[in-house]
């Protein structure tokens, strides 16, 4: 098993009933999964209930995965629709309001630099709050995780043309939104 | 050549274009970009913390070789006795008449078996979330001890899924909704190790807290209560009905 590191493979492993083989799996994803589902939500402890609720979901629902597609794909997929709900019952106020996590910030910061950073990432928060759940999703996927059009299209249920649309209404809302912080930056 | 609309500068700025698409060189044009390009790395300044050491818990594996849980023996023995005892009741009672349905029929109703075996499900939940709030800790000891609360999960567990998956059969929807909302949080503490650090304890419990699970426990365990207790009432005024008549 250890030497079992193809993903494809360790996926037809763990359809064919090997927990090993998911356990291994979820080893590969768990960081990329938080890391989107943390820039879905801003909150480190919303980001790791989201990270076990999709494999637990997975693990469940292992026997309706086509072994012909990508794992991380469909990983990637259910972590979306998690974070989806849990965007959704997130009022828009709450949205607003959560908090700066300490850890944004590196340690090794000067006060100065410590402030504005903080600032920084306090306007970042806010700007992306200010999208739609679906908005956020389909920008994140291509910004941070550099998917392809089509993979965020079939993880948000969009076709190619609805996801680029989604991702450029993103994107005009955030130029509006961080438009004070890039003043005197040009 | 045609200046470049918003769209097209994003798409550019995103590698969303088809790559060879030229970006008009006018300096407005230019700016524009340039302002997308720095809101966009603006954006990818936002650090990501590093993901706790926090185990992923799964569900044990059905796969062969696992034991046969205690649970099984137990609640197939006891459903078992209720409709044996359901059926006694009704074969040693005094004779009803011919065309009504006997007692014994209507107590052995699955949809009652299950509400009857769930409200106890729930009644042992209740306890065992309870109980976490007061592990076994030696007196200035570093760890305090999880084993009790750690298998009676693991029996709760399986028993749990056996009843959601009852309700989903029966249409319950709200019973199968809350037990499913269980599974996490008794996996988390079956799979907890035996003895935690009083931090990893704090967490556990403010995990439980949080998720308002004992509260939802206690409601559905309370309406249950009340509907068995309703049933209960209906089915001796059916009885006594039927007494009257003979």
């Amino acid at each position: 098993m250890q030497q079992m590191t193809n993903t494809a493979e360790l996926s037809v492993t763990a359809l064919a009933g090997d927990p090993e083989a998911f356990r291994l799996l979820v080893d590969g994803y768990r960081h990329r999964l938080f890391r989107l589902a943390f820039r879905m939500t801003g909150q480190t402890q919303d980001a790791e209930d989201l990270v076990q609720e999709t494999f637990l979901r997975a693990y469940r629902n292992l026997a309706r995965f086509d072994a012909r597609a990508s794992m991380g794909t469909w990983l990637y997929r259910i972590c979306t629709n998690a974070a989806l709900d849990h965007l959704r019952q997130r009022r828009p106020r709450e949205r607003a309001q959560v908090p700066i996590e300490d850890d944004y910030v590196s340690a090794t910061a000067t006060p100065e630099r410590l402030a504005a950073s903080g600032e920084t990432q306090m306007a970042i928060t806010r700007a992306l709050d200010g999208l739609t759940p679906v908005e956020r999703a389909a920008f994140t996927m291509r910004h941070y995780e550099q998917l392809s059009i089509a993979e965020i299209g079939a993880a948000l249920g969009l076709g190619a043309n609805a996801t680029k649309n989604t991702i450029f209404r993103g994107v005009q809302k955030l130029r509006r939104e961080l438009a004070p912080l890039q003043k005197g930056c040009l | 050549m045609k200046h470049a609309d918003e769209k097209a500068l994003i798409a550019h700025a995103m590698g969303l274009d088809d790559g060879d698409e030229r970006i008009c060189d006018c300096a407005d044009c230019q700016r524009e970009l340039a302002q997308i390009q720095a809101t966009l790395a603006t954006l990818s300044s936002w650090e990501v913390p590093e993901i706790s050491q926090r185990p992923i818990l799964l569900p044990e594996p059905k796969a062969r070789g696992v034991r046969r849980p205690l649970w099984a023996g137990v609640w197939a023995g006891a459903i078992a006795a209720a409709l044996i005892a359901a059926f006694a009741l009704g074969r040693f009672s005094r004779p009803v008449a011919p065309l009504a349905k006997p007692a014994a029929t209507a107590n052995a109703d699955p949809s009652r078996v299950l509400l009857v075996v769930v409200a106890d499900h729930l009644d042992r939940t209740q306890a065992l979330l309870v109980e976490l709030e007061h592990p076994l800790a030696a007196p200035g000891a570093r760890t305090v001890d999880l084993s009790l609360q750690q298998s009676g999960a693991r029996e709760l567990l399986a028993s749990n899924r056996l009843y959601q998956q009852g309700a989903d059969r029966s249409g319950d929807r709200k019973i199968a909704q809350l037990l499913a909302g269980l599974e996490p949080i008794l996996l988390q503490i079956a799979q907890s190790p035996d003895r935690v650090t009083a931090a990893e304890w704090t967490k556990l419990e403010d995990r439980i807290a949080e998720s308002g699970i004992l509260f939802q426990v206690r409601v559905a365990d309370e309406n249950l209560q009340a509907t068995l207790r309703k049933s209960l009432l209906n089915q001796e005024q059916h009885n006594q009905e039927q007494h009257k008549a003979l």
